[in-house]
């Protein structure tokens, strides 16, 4: 088909003809006849010769799963497995540009490809967040060697599934920083049961009842009276992490949303979790408008378990999370305790902006089947405003807001302290420290052991 | 060895664009090419500027004058004030005509009858030399735009340059336009033709006849020549863009895997040289620090230094804000150096594929296919045109009735378009009929495709229900066997 260029010429060719015509100049005329003779007499040849079909392209990449802060290296393969020569061949690769940065390299190729030949062009992608992202189509865009004539194709089947789980860097980071200042959050909160077990404890004084074994015969010749060893054992607790994945955590910039920063402080909290061989789990909350029976109610789990896989399913689990859909905290929690066999110690992350009376429904769900709970509250303005250069009005604006969002957050506080539940306000800062730090308390206090 | 042939075809443009010009040239009489024609405008509008503002001087002075009136002593002394006045305007104004010789007013009178005429001469001074100027101007920037096409290999330059050498053509055939348009309203030719032998003189273009001479016309050739000009340019264009990619893209990568080694580096002796000051200072220190911090708080309660305290802070929160985000950019360079030196490890191909190398076409086989192409074109189209430009061969051809054929001149222009159009619409016409098989042969062997697969399908389902009856025959035999026993 004529392509842009062919039609350019053929235009400018019309115009000169027709300035010949009216100026009675021959020089004109024989211009604009080879101009627009020029621009048809190979059209026949290229639509017999170019067949797109002969042409094969493949993608490949080194990874299906990445982390947000890894890469990918995509390889496109051309082949052509015809018997005629290409001359011209534009090949791109479509990513999403709003969610990938193309790091090196480039997504495009303009080549000659000879018959039973094949051409190989590489990039190299780094998502910018977490989620379940297709890359492609691949376009292919054939054309004859002055581009008078141009066949454009989307290859079929060309997508390609990517999973990009959160960022590693925070467990990174936590690794590197073990020993020093967060890694006081390792070994010193232990929530341990004494009298069983087989680590020791210390020595006490014999009392009515104690077994005759446990007694500690050289600690009773020193001090004169029975002695008995006392033993004890780590406590294990049943963590859940829970995401309210509704419709107000994903306001503000793409790359700064509260779910974002939430996802990332759960999975930090579930390697701690992992490396006090705590039991975790993970739950969404969120309401689908397009599925309107949803047996679920809301809300997905992930059972809690033991163990290094649990990390990956946890990962996998939270890797393709988007916002969507209304707030009913009431009645997730409901939904979400009954469907919890043991005591569990809930960490909810929400930025809980539904009415204070579904608040209190929630909690009141929580402690009536005997579960603890702790509040993670992104709060909103800290998480809209990062990174934003806002004019006088509009940091007027944010002002008014933060102070609304301020007295309802207090407001919710006030109900959580007679319930005992903590409300923790964070920012995009301290989000993840501070949810390590309450997760640490409660462990310590010996919460929701098993 | 792709540099070098891309050099030659941007130098077969420029010797085409000036064989071009040549056979243009040719076409214009000599006079066409006033070369002093720019120093005439600048004159003439000197000149037209100086009448202006001595004109505008002289009335201002009637004007200043005429308020004094009223005084009789200033009244009759009028005559000497307007000899004084033209004798002072003279001598700083040197007026002169479209000649040269200068121009002297002696009173309001002798003004008003010269400086009109003056004007109106250069005024036609300025036009007349300004068309002359126009053909300059054009053959300028046609020289301009394939320079810039050969700096920049974009094709738009190259039709720039073409449009600039078929504006001469254009530009020279206004007058006889305008004279066309004035007979076709039946003003009579003796009226205005003093105009065009006075002001534009010698524009006319040597138009060969339209006839199977023009073969060997320089109409044809030089037309020939503006179109392999453009011709050429398009394939010039055509082997940078198959060529150039892959050099530029290894060079750019090449470029920016260095510059990450490097950067790398840097910020990983940036970071060692943090760790070792960070573990230089003592805890003694740092507690100095902190009871400072306190006493300034306490302090700020009551001196108010507080401000300062408060900016300090939030300096300092910026700074260390602004030194994550700088600890983030380097740790993202030092990991995708990682990532890449490991990449090139692991991947033997990754280099190769990253730059594009392998999809450098074969050097040898492009020169060659390159002046096949074009020869093969350039001459089917000196034919196509002689055929369209002699639409009696056509006739011939196809033994087309004397009432058709003899119905219009066949020399006029207009007669082109009775073989221009059938011949390029057939073009595109044989390109639809191609496309349209394609397209059938194509939806068959997909039904053929689809078909068979149906067919696999079905007989797989009916491999699966065999195998099961198969399965059940043998449970069920099996169970016999055991009741038996």
């Amino acid at each position: 088909m004529l392509g842009g260029r062919g039609k350019a010429l053929i235009s400018i060719g019309a115009f000169i003809l027709l300035f010949g015509f009216v100026l009675v100049n021959y020089y004109l005329i024989i211009l604009g006849a080879f101009l627009i003779l020029g621009s048809q007499v190979s059209s026949p040849f290229f639509d017999l010769n170019i067949n797109i079909d002969d042409l094969k392209v493949s993608r490949s990449m080194d990874k299906t799963k990445i982390f947000q802060d890894d890469f990918l290296h995509v390889t496109v393969e051309i082949k052509n497995t015809g018997n005629k020569r290409f001359d011209f061949v534009e090949i791109k690769d479509v990513y999403p540009v709003e969610y990938f940065n193309c790091v090196i390299g480039e997504p495009v190729i303009s080549t000659r490809i000879d018959p039973k030949r094949s051409v190989r062009f590489s990039y190299v992608l780094k998502p910018k967040i977490r989620g379940e992202f297709f890359l492609g189509p691949i376009e292919i865009d054939v054309k004859d060697r002055l581009e008078f004539n141009d066949e454009k194709r989307e290859v079929p089947d060309s997508y390609t599934p990517l999973l990009v789980y959160p960022p590693y860097g925070d467990l990174r980071k936590l690794d590197a920083l073990r020993g020093r200042s967060l890694g006081k959050m390792f070994g010193a909160h232990r929530s341990v049961q004494v009298g069983t077990g087989s680590e020791f404890h210390g020595i006490r004084e014999y009392q009515f009842g104690d077994e005759f074994r446990k007694i500690n015969w050289k600690a009773t010749a020193r001090f004169s009276r029975i002695m008995v060893r006392e033993m004890e054992q780590e406590k294990n607790i049943n963590v859940l992490v829970v995401i309210d994945a509704s419709s107000t955590m994903g306001a503000g910039s793409l790359l700064n949303t509260k779910i974002e920063f939430s996802i990332r402080a759960a999975i930090v909290l579930c390697k701690v979790a992992l490396e006090h061989k705590d039991i975790f789990g993970g739950a969404i909350f969120q309401n689908n408008p397009r599925r309107k029976e949803d047996n679920t109610k809301g809300v997905k789990i992930l059972k809690s378990e033991a163990g290094d896989q649990q990390l990956f399913k946890m990962l996998d689990f939270l890797a393709n999370i988007r916002t969507l859909g209304q707030k009913t905290l009431g009645l997730w929690m409901d939904s979400l305790v009954k469907r919890l066999p043991k005591r569990h110690l809930i960490v909810l992350i929400s930025d809980l902006e539904t009415t204070i009376e579904e608040i209190k429904a929630m909690f009141t769900k929580v402690r009536a089947r005997g579960h603890e709970l702790i509040v993670i509250s992104p709060f909103s303005p800290w998480f809209e405003v990062l990174g934003r250069e806002m004019k006088p009005a509009e940091r007027g604006l944010a002002e008014a807001i933060s102070e609304e969002m301020m007295q309802h957050i207090l407001e919710a506080k006030k109900n959580a302290q007679s319930s005992g539940i903590p409300i923790i306000s964070a920012g995009p800062d301290d989000i993840i420290q501070r949810t390590i730090e309450e997760y640490l308390k409660a462990k310590s206090k010996g919460k929701a052991q098993l | 060895m792709a540099r070098t042939f891309l050099r030659i075809m941007q130098v077969a443009t420029v010797i085409m664009l000036f064989s071009a010009l040549v056979f243009v040239a040719s076409a214009f009489e000599t006079n066409t090419w006033k070369l002093d024609s720019l120093s005439k405008i600048l004159n003439a509008l000197k000149n037209l500027l100086s009448c202006v503002f001595y004109g505008v001087m002289a009335l201002s002075s009637l004007f200043v004058g005429s308020v004094f009136m009223a005084n009789s002593y200033i009244y009759h002394l009028n005559d000497v004030s307007e000899v004084l006045l033209f004798q002072f305007l003279n001598m700083t104004f040197r007026l002169t005509d479209t000649t040269g010789s200068v121009v002297t007013f002696r009173s309001w009178n002798d003004m008003g009858s010269g400086i009109g005429d003056l004007i109106a001469g250069h005024a036609v001074e300025i036009a007349t030399n300004g068309y002359f100027l126009l053909f300059l101007v054009l053959i300028i920037l046609a020289f301009i735009y394939i320079l810039l096409f050969i700096a920049r290999s974009d094709i738009k330059y190259s039709i720039y340059s073409t449009l600039s050498t078929s504006g001469l053509f254009i530009v020279a055939s206004f007058p006889a336009l305008i004279q066309r348009i004035l007979e076709f309203f039946g003003v009579p030719l003796t009226s205005y033709q003093w105009i065009f032998d006075e002001y534009f003189p010698g524009t006319t273009i040597t138009n060969p006849a339209m006839s199977a001479q023009s073969f060997t016309a320089g109409a044809f050739w030089a037309a020939f020549f503006i179109y392999a000009c453009i011709e050429m340019s398009f394939q010039t264009a055509y082997t940078a863009k198959v060529t150039q990619p892959s050099i530029e893209r290894q060079r750019r990568l090449e470029g920016q895997i260095s510059l990450l080694g490097e950067k790398s580096l840097q910020f990983e002796l940036e970071k060692q040289r943090s760790m070792r000051e960070q573990k230089q200072l003592s805890v003694e220190g740092k507690k100095g620090e902190e009871e400072e911090k306190k006493r300034i708080t306490l302090k700020s309660f009551f001196t108010g230094a507080g401000i300062d305290a408060i900016r300090d802070l939030i300096e300092r929160r910026e700074r260390t804000r602004e030194r994550e985000r700088l600890e983030e950019v380097s740790s993202d360079t030092r990991r995708l150096n990682t990532y890449i030196t490991r990449l090139f490890e692991i991947n033997v191909e990754a280099r190769e594929s990253l730059t594009a190398i392998g999809s450098a076409p074969s050097q040898k086989r492009m020169v060659t296919s390159t002046f096949l192409n074009m020869g093969l074109r350039l001459g089917a189209l000196i034919g196509l045109v002689v055929v369209v430009t002699n639409p009696i061969l056509l006739y011939q051809v196809f033994n087309v009735p004397p009432i058709i054929s003899e119905s219009f001149d066949i020399t006029a222009p207009e007669a082109v378009i009775t073989a221009l159009v059938p011949i390029a619409l057939l073009f595109p016409l044989v390109s639809f009929i191609i496309r349209t098989y394609k397209q059938y042969k194509l939806t068959q062997v997909r039904m053929q495709k689809e078909q068979q697969s149906a067919m696999l399908k079905r007989l797989s389902d009916l491999r699966e229900i065999e195998e099961e009856e198969t399965v059940i025959d043998k449970k069920e035999t099996d169970a016999a066997k055991v009741d038996k026993t």
